[in-house]
């Protein structure tokens, strides 16, 4: 697995005008990946969730709300699925709807957690509930430490992009801009169709559960064509 | 089978219990394989239990003015102390009955439901009319002194379908006219909100031939020529 100096090191490599890091910039430079890094891995999770999927069993917290409250786990990109302890779903529904879910188990959106109804299905205010969700990335601590193992290595070019993109627009290289950002919009699509097809043949009997159109796009570094 | 109700094999007192062969979340489960839009996200189940609701209960009643014997409930009213008001259960209609009379070697009698005016002209001695959705025995005490119960045949009311192991009150028959009936609504929805690729009209149009297939079958044309002695009394 490459490291924030792997990255920084090709990303050099792309410009004449650019010039050997010292130290400081080095550790600047780890934060642009990292950055870089949690950016590409959101839009990731938005188009295949389940490729950075995890999963944790979340405690019930009933001092502020009795019919209990589960926090969302402070590394999830998006959660997917819920279930009570005897691994049936739980549904999340609007407040406002409650009343027509009462015979499955549900909780609603609330504070970056869930809460329950309390209702005759559950989950019962002292459930531990499996939450399963996409998980954010680890971030690298230092120069020399490996990006998160579930980052696809093939699809390093488009953090040597950014960090390219970084250099460029900070030193005002304007006539670089562009040539950088179509071919970091290049590596993004390989990534993107990599995650959309990572796994061919799934059978389905429905439409595919997706968040956004497929055509999601970096946010940082300029307007993507 | 339930839904006939338990009148064929007699039985005790009180209404019978009518329930078809399959469940709501049979013909759900059904329906959602006509389109893969019919996801539980675009149609909650409490949405498609909804839907099936409507669509049942407009078959059934559709079915229930073909021909009034096609689902059959009894309930059994008893005449211990004489009372002309039978309280019937909600029904979609009623299409007869018979009565008990005091001791079996007596054996049992024709009950005619009959129009109020068409009463007096009934053929057999034991007669009701139904006034305001409440059957009301023809004759006094004396008249009905030798009965011991009464016996009504009726069609009861398809009701709202609360969960999916509510079993429908339509027989095995309607199988495809109900799925074909209930995706035509699917349908309907997923265009609403937007999901593209959904042919509503084909799917109505699916729904339709099932529908007028099934409601051929409920009526004469599906059958065998019933053999009748003598005319109704309709």
């Amino acid at each position: 697995m490459s490291t924030p100096r792997d990255i920084v090191t090709q990303a050099l490599g792309l410009s004449l005008k650019n010039r050997p890091t010292t130290a400081g910039v080095e550790n600047e430079l780890r934060l642009v990946v990292n950055r870089a890094l949690r950016q590409h891995w959101a839009a990731g999770c938005r188009i295949n969730p389940r490729y950075f999927a995890a999963f944790v069993q979340v405690p019930s917290v009933t001092t502020t709300w009795s019919a209990g409250f589960w926090a969302r786990p402070e590394d999830a990109e998006i959660v997917f699925q819920i279930n009570n302890p005897a691994s049936a779903a739980v549904k999340v529904v609007p407040a406002d709807q409650a009343a027509a879910f009462q015979g499955y188990p549900a909780v609603q959106r609330w504070d970056g957690g869930y809460l329950g109804f309390n209702g005759p299905a559950g989950p019962s205010p002292t459930d531990a509930l499996t939450l399963y969700y996409a998980r954010r990335p680890a971030e690298a601590a230092a120069v020399d430490t490996p990006l998160d193992a579930l980052w696809p290595a093939a699809y390093d070019g488009l953090l040597v992009m950014e960090v390219a993109i970084y250099l460029a627009r900070k030193d005002g290289r304007a006539d670089e801009q562009d040539a950088l950002l179509a071919e970091r919009d290049a590596w993004f699509t390989l990534y993107k169709n990599f995650l959309e097809h990572e796994t061919l043949g799934e059978e389905r009997l429905f439409h595919p559960d997706r968040f956004t159109e497929i055509s999601e796009k970096p946010l940082a570094g300029g307007t993507p064509t | 089978m339930p839904w006939f109700g338990d009148w064929l094999g007699g039985g005790g007192s009180g209404s019978a219990v009518v329930g078809g062969p399959f469940s709501a979340g049979d013909i759900i489960r059904q329906a959602r394989t006509r389109h893969p839009a019919f996801s539980d996200r675009a149609i909650p189940v409490p949405v498609a239990l909804s839907l099936i609701s409507t669509v049942q209960a407009d078959l059934h009643q559709a079915a229930q003015q073909r021909d009034t014997f096609y689902v059959v409930g009894t309930y059994m009213h008893l005449l211990t102390t004489f009372n002309p008001a039978v309280p019937l259960p909600a029904h979609a209609g009623v299409s007869g009955g018979r009565v008990l009379l005091t001791t079996d070697a007596d054996g049992t009698g024709e009950l005619y439901v009959t129009s109020r005016p068409a009463r007096m002209h009934a053929p057999r001695h034991w007669v009701a009319v139904l006034i305001n959705q409440q059957l009301t025995l023809v004759g006094d005490a004396d008249y009905w002194s030798n009965v011991r119960e009464v016996d009504v045949y009726y069609a009861p009311v398809a009701t709202a379908l609360a969960s999916e192991a509510d079993a429908l009150l339509l027989p095995a028959s309607a199988w495809s006219a109900v799925i074909a009936a209930l995706a035509a609504q699917m349908g309907a929805r997923c265009a609403a909100l937007g999901i593209s690729g959904v042919d509503v009209a084909g799917l109505t149009n699916q729904a339709n031939t099932a529908i007028s297939v099934w409601l051929d079958t409920v009526g004469r044309r599906g059958k065998a020529i019933p053999l009748r002695l003598t005319g109704g009394v309709r």
